[in-house]
């Protein structure tokens, strides 16, 4: 057969293919006789195709039957991720169920942080000028480090002095501050994420940075002795925000595992999968942060003692742990049950 | 044109039905530029908003606190969170303004349509594949050493960019291949390949032995007229039995007639082509 002939025959079904694409291209859903439709036309143009590309493969009609199988098989074998009614499951089953599977990297990510929070407080008591030094490994800003902190310090030792030892936090503009904070920290838990392709060394610095800095500045409230104080402000504002970043450290150190433990995978496919995995988890990471973000923005304004602020801890200690901890457990073993016998 | 023909690179995808299609990929200089136009688009986006927001500030002062805070968080989503090419490439199917520009396409290297997740993925490797020492060094590294003109964010999420193919009908190709020997009352298909060699021998025609012209004319005649076979025309059979005859000189007349025939429509089909590009 030559290659007129076999336009003149086959080509029928090649429009045929052409006008119910056009009308898919749309976003139609094919009804149930056009999907019988489209993979039947389907096979019949991947056969002439590869059919063509043996006897003509250098012919005008070779490459125009390799743009139609490719746009057809992208219909037929989509994986339609992206509906929003999938979106709720998604969040409070999928993704928590992910963290609780993948735990030991969130587990290393938090010991690293809390070992270097202790480096920083104990740096800070004995060595000289300790404090300025390990405050000085700006919170999550790793291109900033070493720049000179000690006017923050200065800042916090008069705020402490007058009184109002958290006056850092309190700006003419707070909602906009909090609302750039918030960004910032959605920023850097990308950073540590993606810094995990280094074999998890940027995101160990990110942590242990910030691990010692924060330990730095509890010292200085440990110096002038108003601990509580400090654990029922700091955490009002970073207890989410830390647990985040800790854990996109986490996220970070998944696809670290994925490179350095690849186990039977091919290299590739082991970072695929594990990237895959832990972008769930950054996605969301990045809504807590942003929820959390914007509440801020409120809470900041607002006078408070203490007793509330404590009220408001708890909550949103106890809302981190029923998220990570348990949601989604009882679906998901269900889910296990039912699928064993298919 | 077939892509596996011309192309600078190309991806492979094997279906289920044991049949693999090409993907022309986009260079990486293709992608830069479409980078760049996004950057630019963004740029417009982010000093327009900027510049209400400023307006308003001034006249409203400290009330408008909260349009700068919007503001803020839009800059901040947009450009440093990758949400401008998160946003479009998820409503667009794999495509920014920039890449639909420069007709490319994101793509999983299955075939299939990007995913949500591979979209957030590669473009939270925006920040890796932008490091140091300059902008997009490491992207850029790893573009060219990649077999598949992946940067790192590709290689995580399992996508490609590709060329987008300019949508053809078959009608044309029917078009296309109209009869060319319209001299008879038989039409007469004949095969790209075949008109090579009648090009080539009507070139060398002159230098050749009578013997030779003969024999090559007959060889080459036959199969379209053998081809054709099942309605010939009466005209057509007469001049089948000459040209298998060697020694007629009719029939190489005849054949000569024919390629010279074939060369013109060639020639103009060419010219045609050219003047469409």
């Amino acid at each position: 057969m030559n290659a007129t002939r076999f336009i003149s025959v086959h080509s029928p079904s090649w429009t045929a293919l052409e006008a119910l694409l056009k009308k898919l291209r749309t976003g139609a859903k094919p009804d149930g006789k056009e999907f019988r439709q489209l993979t039947k036309l389907y096979r019949a143009v991947t056969s002439d195709y590869s059919y063509a590309s043996t006897f003509f493969p250098a012919h005008d009609i070779t490459g125009y039957l390799n743009r139609l199988v490719a746009e057809a098989h992208a219909i037929i074998y989509r994986r339609r991720t992206m509906k929003a009614r999938l979106a709720i499951p998604w969040l409070f089953r999928t993704v928590p169920n992910l963290f609780r599977k993948n735990f030991p990297p969130f587990a290393l990510s938090l010991s690293i942080f809390v070992l270097f929070a202790f480096t920083g407080f104990l740096g800070a008591e004995y060595m000289e000028e300790g404090e300025s030094i390990f405050l000085s490994f700006s919170l999550t800003q790793p291109e900033e480090a070493f720049a000179d902190n000690s006017m923050y310090i200065n800042q916090t030792e008069s705020n402490i002095r007058s009184g109002d030892p958290f006056a850092v936090y309190d700006s003419p503009m707070q909602s906009m501050m909090s609302s750039g904070i918030a960004f910032h920290n959605i920023r850097v838990a990308f950073f540590c994420f993606a810094g995990g392709i280094f074999a998890g060394l940027v995101t160990f610095y990110v942590l242990a940075t910030n691990g010692m800095m924060v330990g730095a500045f509890f010292h200085i409230f440990y110096r002038h002795d108003i601990i509580f104080e400090f654990w029922n402000t700091v955490l009002l504002h970073g207890m989410i925000e830390l647990t985040m970043i800790v854990f996109s450290a986490g996220a970070g150190f998944m696809i670290a595992r994925g490179l350095l433990f690849p186990g039977s995978l091919p290299l590739g496919d082991s970072l695929r999968q594990s990237g895959t995995q832990a972008v769930q988890i950054v996605i969301a990471i990045a809504l807590w942060l942003l929820i959390s973000g914007s509440l801020e923005g409120f809470v900041t304004g607002l006078e408070m003692n203490s007793a509330l602020k404590l009220l408001i801890n708890f909550l949103s200690f106890s809302l981190l742990i029923f998220y990570w901890g348990f949601a989604g457990k009882k679906k998901e073993r269900t889910a296990l049950v039912t699928a064993a016998p298919a | 044109m077939n892509p596996s023909a011309t192309a600078y690179s190309i991806i492979s995808i094997e279906t289920p039905e044991n049949i693999s299609f090409q993907y022309e990929l986009a260079g990486p200089g293709t992608r830069m530029v479409a980078y760049l136009f996004d950057f630019l688009i963004l740029m417009v986006m982010m000093a327009a908003i900027g510049g209400v927001a400023g307006w308003f500030m001034s006249n409203w002062g400290a009330d408008a606190d909260f349009l700068l805070a919007a503001a803020i968080a839009f800059v901040s989503i947009a450009f440093m969170l990758g949400g401008y090419f998160i946003l479009f490439e998820s409503i667009m199917n794999g495509q920014t303004p920039g890449k639909r520009l420069l007709r490319i396409r994101v793509l999983q290297d299955n075939g299939t349509p990007v995913e949500f997740t591979s979209i957030v993925l590669r473009n939270i490797f925006r920040i890796v594949d932008c490091m140091f020492p300059f902008q997009y060094a490491i992207g850029t590294l790893s573009l060219i050493f990649s077999k598949e003109t992946q940067r790192f964010g590709d290689h995580l999420a399992g996508t490609v960019v590709v060329k987008e193919a300019k949508t053809q009908s078959a009608k044309n190709f029917i078009y296309k291949d109209k009869p060319v020997f319209t001299g008879f009352k038989q039409d007469l298909f004949a095969e790209p390949e075949e008109f090579n060699f009648l090009m080539e021998y009507i070139s060398i025609y002159k230098d050749l032995k009578t013997a030779d012209r003969n024999r090559i004319s007959v060889k080459l005649i036959r199969p379209l007229i053998e081809r054709n076979k099942l309605n010939l025309h009466p005209e057509l059979r007469s001049l089948v039995g000459h040209a298998l005859n060697p020694d007629n000189r009719e029939a190489h007349k005849a054949a000569e007639a024919i390629m010279k025939e074939v060369l013109r429509h060639y020639r103009n089909r060419d010219k045609d082509e050219d003047n469409q590009k």
